[in-house]
Order: C-alpha cells, then structure tokens, then sequence
C-alpha cells in the first residue's frame, strides 16, 4: 500500500528530481502536471495521498492550485515547494491550507521527513 | 534512493515505538476509559505504519494499519474499549516484534494472517483536518507558554515558524506571540526561536503531538498555567532536547575497561613512587589520580540508564502470567526514574522476571480464594527501585498468601538441612527457599512454600555482589529485596594476609578492624567468642573457615568485624596488609566452586587477588557451630 503522490511542477528537471526522490522511498508516482490548471484536475482524477506543489507557474499558480483542490477535499495534504526568498508566497499557501512545505534545492531526507510528518498528521 | 542506510535508524526508532505501544496498551487495559492513551497507542501505530511503509517493509506497514484500526474507533467514543480488542492489539504487537526481529535479521517478514483480527469491528476510519489526539479531554480550557526553536538546518526558519504558529492556531488561540504572524511573514525571526501563549482545551501532549508534527524544530518547551496540568494525563518531560547522541554500548565498555586498566596501573605507581619516595613522583602520581578517579565518575554517570530499562517489559509478563492462571493482578512500578549500571540492568533482568513469575505464580491466590480471604479479588504486585548512597534497592512485594514457614520447615527437615528437633528463628526458615533444589514443582502450592529457581535469583545477585532476602507474613504477602551496588566495576577493598595466602575483603562489609590481644577471646559454645567494647561476636579464624587449619591456630595477629550494618563475626586474621580500589575480573561461578569468593582482581604489581564473600563466610561459621553442637549432644 505505497502512498501516491501527484507531483506539479513546471520544470521537467524539477518533477524528475522530486519523482526520483519519492520513488526510492517506496512512494508510488500516480501522475505529474505542469500548470495548475492540470494540477486541479489531475488531483479530482488521481485522488492521491499526497500532492508536491510548485507556486510559480503558467495559467494559475501553486496558491490558487492549492486553494482549489482544498475546496474539492478539504483533507488534501498539500506539500508546497519554495525556492529561497519566497517567504511571503509560501506564508500565503500555508494560509491557504497547504499541509507543509520543502525548500529547493531539495535534499531527499529532509523532504522524506516533512512528508511523513504530514502524512502522519493529515492522514 | 537508497534506504539501506536508515535501516539503523529505523530499527531503534521503531523498537522505541513498540516498547511505548506496549507500555501504553497495558495501561489501557487497566484503564480503558483513558482517552489520552488511546491516541498515543493510534499515534505509535501510526508512526510505525509510515516509517515501515517508507522503508518498504510492506507486511509491518499492513498490519500497523490493521491494528489502527481497531482503535481509531475509540479515540472518540465514549465507549470503553474492550478486554478482546486489547488482546487483539497485544497479538500484533507481538507480530511486529517478530516482523522487526526479521528486518533485524534482513529475513522475509511474516504477513499477519487474514484472521488476525477476525470478528472485531474495524474503524470506517474518518478523516479530519486536525490530529486526532487534539480532541478535548477536558472542558477546562487552559493556558500554556511555548518556546519554539527551529532547527538551524531549515533554509526559511521563519516559514517553519510561521507554520507551528499556524498549526497551533488550530488547536487553540493564540493569545500572543512574539515574532507575530506579520513579522514571520516578512522573515523576521531573531535566533530561531518562536514564543507563544496559548489558550487551549487540549492537553499537553496533544500540544507535544502537534509540534512533533513540525519538521525542523530543534527543540520545544512547554509550561502549563494553572489548571491546565489537571487535564494532561501523561505528563512526561516537556522539554524536548536535541543535544544527545547515541552511543555504541560496545564502545562505553571499552572506556570502562579503559578507565579500570588506568585504574590498575596507577597502583602501579603508586606502589613504585611509596618505593623510590621521590616526591615528584609521588606528586605526578597523585595528580594522575585526581584526573583518574574524575574520568571514572563520569564513565560510570555515562553507563547509567535509567531503571525503567529494567522494567519496561514487566507488566506485560504479569499480564500474560496471570491470565495463564486466571488470576487477577494489579503490577505497579516506582522509581522508573532512578539511574542503574547498563550492565546491573542486564543482569538483573532474569532474576528480576523471575521473581515476578514467582509472585504471580505462587503469590498471588486466585480471586475466588482472595475473596474468601476477605481480600480484593485483585491482587496487587509492587516493584520499588531506590537509591541509597552507593547503593540500589529493588523491592518486590505481593498482596498474596505470603510463605508459610512450617512448610517450609518441613520440607528443610525433609531435605536434611535442619535436624527433625531444630527450629531455627523464623527468618533462618525462610532463608531456605533460596537453597537449590528447596522447592520441586509438584509440591508448590498456592500458600506454601515457594522457591522455584530462588538458588538462581540468590547466585546471580551473588555474582553482582549484591544479596537478596526475603520477608512474608503468612496471608498477608512476601516481599523479596535486593540490594545491589551502584556500580559492577569496581570495589573498595581491604587487603589482608592469612597464613601464607593474600586475600580481599569488600571493604563496604569491614565494619570495624584492631590487633587481636589476648582476654578478647573466650570459649563459648563450643567456638570461640570475641569480646571487645561492649560487643559480644561469634569469632573464627579465617584460615579454618578456609580449611587450613595449620594456619588457623597460628593467626590471631588482626581481627576484622564483618556484617552489614551490625557486625555478626570476626575473623581472625594474620595482619591487614592495605586499602585498595580494585578492578573486578568477573569469574562467575567458577570461583565459588573453589571456595567463598565472590570475584577475583589484580593489584598493580599484577598479582592476582581473590575476593572473599563475606555472607558465605558467616553462613559456613553459622553451619560450621550448628554441626558442632549437634555432634556434642547435651
């Protein structure tokens, strides 16, 4: 029974870097989305466990993304992904509901222990 | 990724989970109505569940999610859960240990059957957005002052602090906090560290599990005000420190075996600077010491756990052995806290289980026989740990039937041990249940005598130079005590020369030593008896009590009274040659076959010395005068 994970993330670098991550851990990749747009429906189709969500990216950004599937599953865990100085941003998602979040460059053991501890948490 | 490397990790944490699950699961069956360990048993067996799930170990992940199951339906019920779902849950319990011992052993992992939990309502398992511990326990809402500090390793310390600010919001209100939450927003974090006040119905831990939930916190306090401690039922230490690391057993017993080799060879030159008497040297000596002694005292704080490694699995062990004879028993602990030698620890762990079984088996009546007795039909087993100076007392008492001493008097007689007119005083009698082969299965009851392996309780206490003893009163209960030295390692001895042998003495049971002058010693009895200051002692040579009886007459240099806190024999002896601190050599029962040592040590000219143990040279003066008057009828 593998966790599933919905990775959105404009950059193919980025969602390839974070799959890896997830997969050594035992997670199951259920689907990836470029946009936010996609990352909203992908969310209603996949129903994961769990969701890495970029903020800045094409056609609606990783808040309003988060904002959106929250509406939908108010138990979604939503682990946004920062760069360094977007404090305010990230302060604005985790207003929006996001579950936690992991600041790139990502290293595996400290994304693994914020998403257990989310999962752990949320369920 | 590789997750080979956190399976260290992952072993400990999760032993650690297990043992708590264990401890928390028999709580809750003496308490079912304790809401609070319902969440921290779900809050175990779900941690279990994602650290196995994580490391892949998908059979241990499935059967925490089973065993989840059947308690999330009681975290929020007012319903108390029952004795079969306990049991159920300690049946798991059980399986993850095997599962855990596998991965240990890198084995396959065995799958819980299907049937595991066959015929027990399973959760529908409802989701909400808060942890499930942050449920009110009481309605008193109460105010707690938290310090957060985030751990330097986080790359936007504000952002975590905003988000424990935040997840805290949503247990509570948060009256104030400093930075606020528009200063987080803007970055502002001065030395990581986050205060707050909140205003909460929920108890401390569920406070504790919400900032366990925080990735990248170094550490957290928590004060409660005022009435606030009333609704935490577990009060465990709050303040959570990270500035500890684990450290290979292996390697403390290096240092230790390190410290004592230093130990050693600074007689060594001690005895050489006595010898050469330059004062230099005897000055590098003493300082050499003062560094010596001061690196010991904090190997042996190092080496010390604290008591509950002893006793963590107790009360499961009473559970299981009082359901295997349908009794009913209370077990309780106290002095948890107080600080053991790891190695004392593990040595007392079988004798420890022991005695329990014993109190359980043979101590404990069954509840019809109590309640005739006008006794509860649970019966209550006592376990106290404390510190006294240098030295560990460990009490295990029962509310049980306690020992009858005629039937044990009997059996002695019938053993040979005490001849068919003797009756010694009572608490001679009871000393003869730690005999070997006192007790044989089929002739323990219920109320009588008991002493299944107590000779091996009694030898393993021996070997720690420690004693065990016994009291009981007939009806009413037995109480077994141990009393142990702080430290295994090393003893304060007194050096003493008996015909042409050197031997040592614990100096902890030397309680009074003088040359030995003529009048101090009368015929009595039979023997020979010391008078001296008021005191009136039975005395015998060392050297006949060691079969040399050449020597025997010859050695009336020294007498040295020993006994533990009164004195109960000289020993006459050829002189007392010195004090020292020695390293113990462990020989086990070896030594005890040659004759009534207790452990062996070298001295720093390397001789080897051995220790003599002062209990069995009472008891063979005691049986040695018995067997005289005996053979001197009238």
């Amino acid at each position: 029974m593998a966790s599933r994970v919905l990775i959105v993330d404009d950059a193919v670098f980025m969602r390839n870097t974070i799959k890896e991550i997830f997969s050594s851990s035992g997670f199951e990749i259920a689907g990836e989305a470029a946009n936010g747009v996609e990352a909203v429906e992908k969310y209603k189709d996949l129903k994961p466990d769990i969701v890495t969500m970029d903020i800045v990216m094409p056609f609606k950004n990783g808040i309003q993304a988060t904002r959106e599937i929250l509406a939908g599953d108010p138990d979604a865990i939503i682990i946004i992904c920062s760069a360094l100085g977007q404090e305010s941003l990230v302060t604005e998602a985790i207003e929006s509901g996001a579950t936690d979040f992991i600041v790139k460059p990502f290293r595996g053991e400290n994304v693994m222990q914020v998403v257990k501890k989310a999962l752990a948490t949320r369920r | 990724m590789d997750m080979s490397k956190y399976k260290p990790l992952f072993m400990s944490e999760a032993g650690e989970h297990l043992g708590s699950l264990e401890r928390d699961l028999l709580h809750i069956e003496q308490h079912p109505e304790d809401r609070g360990r319902i969440h921290e048993v779900f809050r175990h067996l779900h941690s279990l569940k994602s650290m196995a799930a994580s490391m892949g170990y998908e059979p241990m992940s499935r059967l925490a999610h089973g065993m989840e199951d059947l308690v999330s339906p009681y975290q929020d019920s007012e319903e108390a859960i029952g004795q079969e779902r306990v049991d159920a849950l300690l049946k798991g319990l059980d399986l993850l240990r095997t599962q855990l011992d596998e991965i240990s052993r890198d084995a396959s992992l065995s799958p819980a059957g299907d049937d595991t939990f066959a015929g027990l309502e399973r959760s529908e398992r409802p989701v909400s957005t808060v942890p499930r511990s942050a449920k009110p326990l009481s309605a008193e809402a109460g105010s707690f002052e938290i310090e957060v500090v985030i751990a330097e390793s986080s790359r936007l310390p504000a952002v975590r602090a905003f988000l424990a600010l935040k997840r805290l919001g949503g247990i509570g209100r948060v009256i104030e906090s400093r930075p606020d939450f528009q200063q987080l927003r803007q970055g502002q974090l001065a030395g990581r560290k986050l205060w707050l006040r909140l205003s909460t119905n929920m108890n401390a831990a569920a406070i504790r599990e919400v900032l366990e939930g925080v990735p990248e916190i170094e550490t957290f306090e928590l004060h409660s005000e005022e009435r606030a401690v009333q609704a935490a039922p577990a009060p465990s230490p709050t303040a959570v420190k990270a500035s500890t690391v684990r450290v290979r057993t292996d390697l403390l017993d290096f240092f230790v075996d390190s410290v004592s080799e230093l130990i050693t060879l600074r007689a060594t030159f001690d005895d050489l600077a006595e010898r050469l008497d330059v004062p230099a040297l005897r000055e590098g000596v003493r300082r050499m010491g003062s560094v010596v002694r001061k690196l010991q005292d904090r190997i042996m704080e190092v080496r010390m756990v604290p008591a509950s490694a002893l006793t963590s699995r107790l009360p499961r062990v009473c559970r299981d052995v009082a359901r295997s004879r349908g009794k009913q028993v209370r077990f309780s602990v106290e002095g948890e806290e107080v600080e053991l030698d790891r190695a004392l620890v593990e040595s007392l762990d079988t004798p420890m289980l022991h005695l329990l079984r014993n109190a359980v088996d043979h101590g404990i009546e069954s509840p019809d026989k109590r309640i005739a007795s006008g006794k509860p039909a649970e019966g209550r087993i006592d376990m106290r740990i404390a510190r006294q100076q240098d030295r560990i007392r460990i009490e295990l008492s029962d509310d049980g039937g306690g020992i009858d001493p005629d039937e044990v008097l009997a059996r002695a007689r019938r053993a040979g041990w005490c001849g068919p007119q003797q009756t010694p005083p009572r608490e001679e009698i009871l000393e003869y249940v730690f005999r070997p082969g006192f007790s044989t299965r089929d002739s323990v009851t219920d109320t009588s005598g008991r002493g299944v392996g107590l000779d091996a309780v009694r030898n393993a206490l021996d070997g720690l130079q420690g004693r065990v003893s016994v009291r009981s009163e007939p009806g009413q209960g037995t109480t077994f005590s141990l009393d142990l030295p702080l430290t295994l390692a090393i003893l304060q001895v007194l050096l003493v020369r008996s015909g042409d042998v050197q031997l040592a003495l614990p100096a902890s049971r030397v309680l009074r030593a003088s040359s030995l002058r003529p009048g101090m010693l009368v015929e009595q009895d039979g023997g020979l008896a010391l008078f001296s200051t008021g005191l009136r002692l039975p005395f015998v040579a060392l050297a006949e009590l060691l079969g040399d009886r050449a020597a025997a007459v010859q050695a009336r240099g020294e007498v040295v009274l020993v006994g533990r806190e009164e004195p109960v024999l000289a020993l006459g002896l050829d002189r007392i040659t010195g004090h020292r601190e020695t390293v113990l050599k462990s020989a086990g029962r070896l030594l005890r076959a040659i004759g009534p040592y207790s452990a062996a040590t070298v001295l720093g000219d390397g001789q080897p010395v051995l220790i003599l143990d002062v209990d069995e040279l009472i008891a063979r003066d005691a049986k040695r005068r018995r067997q005289r008057g005996e053979g001197e009828p009238g």
